[in-house]
């Protein structure tokens, strides 16, 4: 008998007009014991419900059917509260995306580790000091004492889901569900914990459900896999049989849009017109909509001006503590940081968080001033403050919250349209012209944010950006918020931008995967200091920094390169 | 304003949102009825509220006397309706005052920070830690009683509500990220202030707006009470209930029937404001969801 058995789950939300409306339709799968299972899908594709099915910790709102929900033997549907708590303390163990809000603020790891083992009277061994630090070891925790006596917030994201995953474990679980569990992470954190499950497996013979929306994680750690799309599974079988030879047409396109690193010298990528079927709700028909295009247009290396540079910029943030008499100490962001742009260049900035990437493009950007070192460049400085700043502009991460909400799109672009575009029609004709360039239409100046999806929101934010004729145009994790089909739309548009524009990029990364598509120059950054500069292919290829190396060795997808292109 | 007032309150789904949409349109039933009936009182075919009747004073409520008569055998109802006047025209007259003195003082105050707001701050604490009515009965005292002065001493009372709630709101908002790009394409620190970051306060203000006209209602009716807010015998609420008190216990109706429309007044606005309140922090989470460190919402 199977340790999950699930037959044709239903899973809806009553609607206001008294229907529901579905979130999940029909799955059916089974996990054996020891055995793992990838749920793979983009944002409301109703996977995260469907594990949280199996838990009967779905939201109370929620109307679950099925002709079977079984965990371990135990009827979901039908359970008592009771044997549903038994089920999850005893036999199912759950990672979710972000550790810090799965550990309580206020206690210890010792606390909350001792509330998670069994106590003497269900059987379990006394909680002695010994027995904890064990635990903590087996999660892969390094110095299990003294992370034993901290709180949540003194420990890294990292170490925050190995102590998530050893409270999960510790009773001995025979299912262990993982949502998105490394997502917060950076890329080799991610690789570490994923290693960490893939031990666990093998140890403790734990059946694992990993749900997740990168297709490349799954791809490297399952045995079996679901694509779920609108809460259907579109296609389902043995991981590595689905991967080399997709059946369904959704498959394939998530595998075309997935920027992989190593595929940047593949020459038939350049060929490539795969049309994805529409990724957003109120989609057109949309030239990016095709396979990820290898980037394009550059200038030959040196037969351009020098645009901007960068001169050994530092930049220290100072922490200041309570009151006159706390000490004050300095957090040394960026420390003597210095490269050439020319027009025409792309410089991917790559780094992991902290690694302070995103402060070195805030400078360039003059959104913060460099502690010292200067950034200067042909970018009319000194003149006018006007002219001055519009000629470098910022795309923003966050999608949502760099649009104003209470502005219709026909202002926000028009507040960035330079003075000389005179008269309320030209310039209504001229942003009406900018959202075309971005694949949006005319009557979209009319909307607020607040009625696009992030992908359409996104493409405002560059919009914007173009409207104020910058020759730089500074752009801070432009697709990470995004799902990865329009994830890859957007690195197309930012391309073809770039070569009919005659634009420059600086592109803020944690994925290697993106800035390879977006820059023909690299810069890899940690902790303030930069590894490596070069240009894309070379570092890809022929990495010469040891933490370029151990970058891309993280980044999962090891079993997609594997496969033909 | 009633533009952004219709997007935050864009519908929530569930059965208490249900029940308080119930809820919600009694109190606004109830609240344009007092209103209605107390502005339009002159137009209304009632007695004169100060024409004394002393053929039939303190006469229960009857056919010709729907609230009865009070002690100088003047109709109550009609007493009532004049007597709303005064509590809701000078209630939001204050609230007026107030929101743009502590809109304006606030929003400078949260976007320019430093010592503006250090000095804006600390009068705004010293407002609070006086006790209202003291403050009141001391400014009347010395100006003199008349529903001028009683409009601005509740005004100066509550523009410390505003300041704060503002501040709080343009401080948080001064850093977002529509503001850093407002800057970038060269919009100048006014334009940033007015088209960027007051309208980001509205949804609190509304909330703080609707708490507020209750306590300058209220205020108004306890000062009149007190006799130094509206004077007999001009009709007003709070100088009917002190009228009423006295005779509790033989004529009721003269207290009961100002007290039950202020209770009335104040419960609507109360349950609207509640509603408000929970809608806006709903939607006001919008603003400031920040993705995780991959970027992942």
């Amino acid at each position: 008998m199977p340790l999950v058995a699930v037959d044709n789950l239903t899973v809806g939300f009553p609607r206001a007009d008294g229907g529901t409306s579905r979130a999940v339709t029909g799955v059916s799968f089974t996990i054996e014991a020891g055995a793992s299972l990838g749920l793979v899908g983009e944002s409301g594709s109703g996977k995260s419900l469907t594990a949280l099915s199996l838990t009967g910790l779905t939201p109370p709102a929620a109307v679950i059917s099925a002709d079977r929900l079984e965990v371990d033997g135990v009827d979901i549907l039908t359970a008592r509260e009771s044997r549903l708590r038994q089920l999850l303390r005893t036999r199912i163990g759950l990672v979710f995306q972000n550790p810090m809000t799965a550990l309580n603020p206020r206690m210890t790891v010792r606390a909350q580790l001792r509330e998670a083992l069994p106590g003497r009277s269900a059987g379990g061994a006394p909680v002695t000091t010994d027995l904890l630090v064990e635990e903590l070891a087996r999660a892969g925790v390094r110095d299990p004492e003294r992370v034993l006596t901290q709180y949540p917030h003194e420990l890294s994201g990292g170490l925050a889901q190995r102590v998530v995953i050893a409270l999960a474990l510790a009773r001995r679980p025979a299912l262990l569900i993982a949502d998105e569990p490394t997502t917060a992470l950076d890329v080799r954190t991610q690789a570490q914990i994923l290693d960490l499950i893939d031990e666990l497996r093998d140890s403790l013979g734990l059946a694992v459900l990993l749900v997740s929306h990168d297709l490349a994680v799954v791809a490297d750690r399952t045995d079996d896999i679901a694509v779920m799309r609108d809460g259907e599974f579109v296609e389902t079988g043995r991981t590595a049989a689905v991967l080399s030879h997709p059946r369904h047409r959704y498959t394939r396109d998530l595998l075309d849009v997935i920027p992989r690193f190593d595929l940047l010298t593949a020459t038939d990528l350049l060929t490539a017109t795969d049309l994805l079927t529409a990724t957003e709700p109120a989609g057109q028909p949309d030239t990016d909509q095709t396979r990820l295009r290898r980037p394009a247009g550059f200038p030959q290396p040196g037969t351009t001006a020098r645009l901007l540079r960068v001169e050994s910029i530092s930049k220290d943030f100072r922490r200041r503590g309570l009151g006159r008499l706390a000490r004050e100490s300095s957090v040394a962001a960026l420390r003597d940081v210095s490269f050439d742009l020319h027009r025409g260049d792309s410089v991917g900035i790559v780094g992991e968080s902290g690694s302070g990437k995103t402060t070195l493009a805030r400078i360039i950007a003059g959104l913060e001033r460099p502690s010292q070192g200067t950034v200067h460049g042909d970018l009319g400085a000194g003149g006018p403050r006007r002219h001055r700043q519009s000629r470098v502009q910022y795309v923003f991460q966050d999608s949502t919250s760099s649009l104003n909400p209470h502005l219709r799109l026909g202002a926000i672009i028009g507040e960035f349209l330079p003075d000389s575009v005179v008269g309320r029609q030209a310039r209504e004709d001229r942003a009406a012209r900018l959202l075309a360039e971005v694949g949006l239409p005319a009557e979209y100046l009319r909307r607020y944010p607040r009625q696009l999806s992030g992908g359409q929101r996104q493409r405002v934010g560059i919009a914007r950006a173009l409207a104020a004729e910058p020759d730089l145009i500074v752009a801070d994790e432009p697709v990470s918020a995004l799902d990865v089909s329009v994830q890859a739309t957007v690195i197309n548009l930012l391309n073809r931008l770039r070569v009919t524009h005659g634009i420059s990029y600086i592109v803020v990364s944690h994925d290697i995967g993106v800035v390879s598509f977006l820059c023909n120059k690299l810069i890899v950054i940690n902790h303030g200091e930069v590894q490596e500069t070069g240009p894309t292919e070379r570092v890809l290829a022929a990495p010469r920094a040891d933490y370029t190396r151990a970058l891309l060795d993280a980044v999962p997808g090891a079993r997609l390169e594997a496969l033909p292109v | 304003m009633s533009v952004n007032l219709l997007w935050t309150l864009s519908p929530i789904s569930s059965v208490a949102a249900k029940r308080s949409d119930w809820a919600l349109r009694a109190a606004y039933t109830a609240l344009a009825v007092v209103v209605l009936l107390s502005l339009c009182a002159p137009l209304l075919p009632l007695p004169s509220p100060v024409a004394a009747d002393l053929g039939s004073i303190a006469a229960p409520p009857s056919a010709s006397h729907w609230f009865g008569t009070d002690d100088l055998g003047r109709d109550v109802l009609s007493r009532v309706l004049y007597g709303g006047r005064p509590p809701i025209i000078i209630g939001a007259a204050s609230v007026v005052i107030s929101l743009v003195i502590g809109l304006l003082l606030g929003v400078v105050a949260g976007y320019r920070a430093g010592l503006l707001d250090h000095v804006l701050g600390r009068i705004a604490d010293i407002q609070m830690s006086i006790p209202g009515i003291v403050l009141a009965l001391v400014f009347l005292a010395i100006y003199g009683t008349n529903p001028v002065n009683v409009t601005a001493v509740i005004a100066i009372e509550s523009w410390p509500l505003y300041f704060r709630v503002v501040r709080a709101q343009s401080l948080s908002v001064k850093h977002a990220a529509f503001v850093e790009a407002a800057k970038l394409a060269g919009v100048r620190g006014w334009r940033v202030l007015f088209r960027h970051i007051l309208p980001s306060t509205y949804s609190v203000l509304v909330v703080a707006l609707t708490i507020n006209f209750t306590g300058a209602v209220l205020s108004e009716s306890a000062l009149s009470f007190l006799g130094v807010g509206i004077q007999p015998p001009s009709p007003d609420w709070g100088v009917m209930i002190a009228e009423g008190q006295a005779e509790l216990s033989t004529a009721w109706w003269v207290a009961l029937a100002p007290g039950a429309f202020l209770i009335v007044l104040l419960l609507a606005f109360q349950t609207i404001a509640d509603t408000l309140s929970s809608r806006y922090s709903l939607k006001d989470v919008t603003l400031g969801v920040i993705p995780d460190a991959a970027g992942r919402r």
